[in-house]
């Protein structure tokens, strides 16, 4: 985790150098005619698209640089796109196997595979998507109006002359090789039996390599905070959940279900919601895991795994520490002069979460509980 | 409830008190959680 997000940075901050996403961002406020909410969108559906596919910490990692530059060439605040963007890719994520981290230790402790989740788990999570994207306008409904009209098509057409140029092509050539070869790394990652932080950190040496960068100058700009911040987390949750913490408590909250299949599943869900939001998701799911196939012993398992997976995963957005992808772009965020506090993120991910997970409860009740 | 855990719950919960509170940069809070379990 800590070594795929430091070789991500790495080719993202070269890549950053070729103007490339300056171009992709000056080429979304121009199809979107320069209007706020098309951007939001623009902007939050591409994450979540891309994150179903790729680890959501790559995702933001690549996207937030575009963010930036639309937000400032709009001449608005970048927090209210950048939150968007962080929830996007959480609910993008929730889609697939390889989404997110948890889907891929429920997949294989659980022995589901990619069209398990296809079926699962993309139909829900792309409905979370338009839930929270009609919220979205009203959410950020302040930050929008203040956002409009502050480009006249002129603008448009002004940036489009002056700041959607590549400067350095032969960089951007090998950056996009060597970004594409390591997205195909990952894709394959399991079939070719490596970890996606090996695939990362090969991918950013051989840049690093290939395009002579100058090693200093790219460690710089790595994100320092944002890894040593993981380290400590990880640390804190990990004794947390060796103390036995979290299997006392889901014991606890699944014992007084009963043994009814329905209660245990909305159980699973909310509680999983709400501990995901606190702690972080990856070893909450490891706990979980040998606890539900435990329980699935008396109850039916199907909807409880599937109740498992839509928590853990919707439960991250609530916090901007519930989920990586959350505390990776607010510290990118902040490196860039705006800081976005717990209490800002608060305000617009408990409404998001309430919300998806009022569509996974609805979902699961439909799908496993009157249809079975 | 035995002593181990409530002492990682208590250091957990202090922790995450400094990060909602932000009175030391999130970094140095999980740092410090870190160096006290």
């Amino acid at each position: 985790m800590i070594f795929l997000l430091a070789g991500m940075m790495i080719i993202a901050n070269v890549m950053a150098k070729t103007g490339i996403f300056q171009w992709i961002a000056v080429e979304a406020v121009r199809r979107a005619e320069g209007q706020p909410y098309r951007l939001l969108l623009l902007t939050s559906v591409i994450t979540a698209v891309v994150s179903a596919f790729l680890d959501n910490v790559t995702t933001v990692v690549l996207l937030t640089p575009i963010t930036f530059f639309v937000a400032q060439r709009l001449g608005t605040s970048p927090v209210p796109f950048l939150i968007s963007q962080v929830i996007a890719s959480n609910i993008g994520g929730t889609a697939t196997l390889i989404g997110d981290p948890p889907n891929i230790i429920i997949g294989s402790q659980m022995g589901k595979d990619f069209n398990d989740f296809l079926v699962n788990l993309t139909p829900v999570a792309t409905a979370a998507l338009v839930v929270y994207l009609a919220l979205a306008r009203w959410l950020f409904r302040d930050e929008l109006r203040a956002a409009t009209s502050a480009l006249e098509p002129d603008d448009i057409a002004r940036l489009v002359t002056e700041e959607r140029k590549i400067v350095n092509v032969p960089l951007m050539r090998t950056s996009l090789a060597v970004m594409a070869l390591t997205i195909l790394g990952f894709l394959f990652s399991r079939a070719l039996g490596l970890e996606g932080a090996t695939i990362a950190m090969t991918g950013a040496v051989v840049l690093m390599i290939v395009a002579r960068e100058d090693v200093h100058e790219i460690f710089n700009t790595v994100e320092w905070p944002t890894l040593f911040f993981f380290i400590g987390l990880f640390i804190i949750v990990g004794a947390v959940v060796k103390a036995g913490i979290i299997s006392d408590l889901a014991t606890t909250v699944l014992s007084w279900t009963g043994g009814r299949t329905d209660l245990a599943a909305l159980a699973v869900l909310w509680m999983s919601g709400f501990i995901s939001a606190i702690v972080d998701n990856i070893p909450y799911t490891v706990t979980m895991v040998p606890l539900i196939q435990q329980l699935g012993q008396s109850v039916d398992r199907e909807p409880l795994i599937w109740a498992l997976a839509l928590g853990a995963n919707l439960g991250g957005n609530a916090t901007v520490i519930g989920a990586s992808a959350n505390v990776v772009v607010a510290s990118m965020s902040e490196a860039r002069g705006q800081p976005i506090t717990f209490a800002q993120y608060l305000r617009y991910g408990v409404p998001a979460t309430l919300a998806t997970l009022v569509v996974a409860t609805i979902d699961i009740w439909i799908r496993y509980l009157v249809l079975s | 409830m035995r002593g181990e855990e409530l002492l990682a719950g208590a250091i957990f919960l202090g922790i995450y008190a400094l990060i909602v509170t932000e009175k030391i940069h999130r970094t140095l809070a999980a740092l410090l959680g870190a160096s006290s379990c």
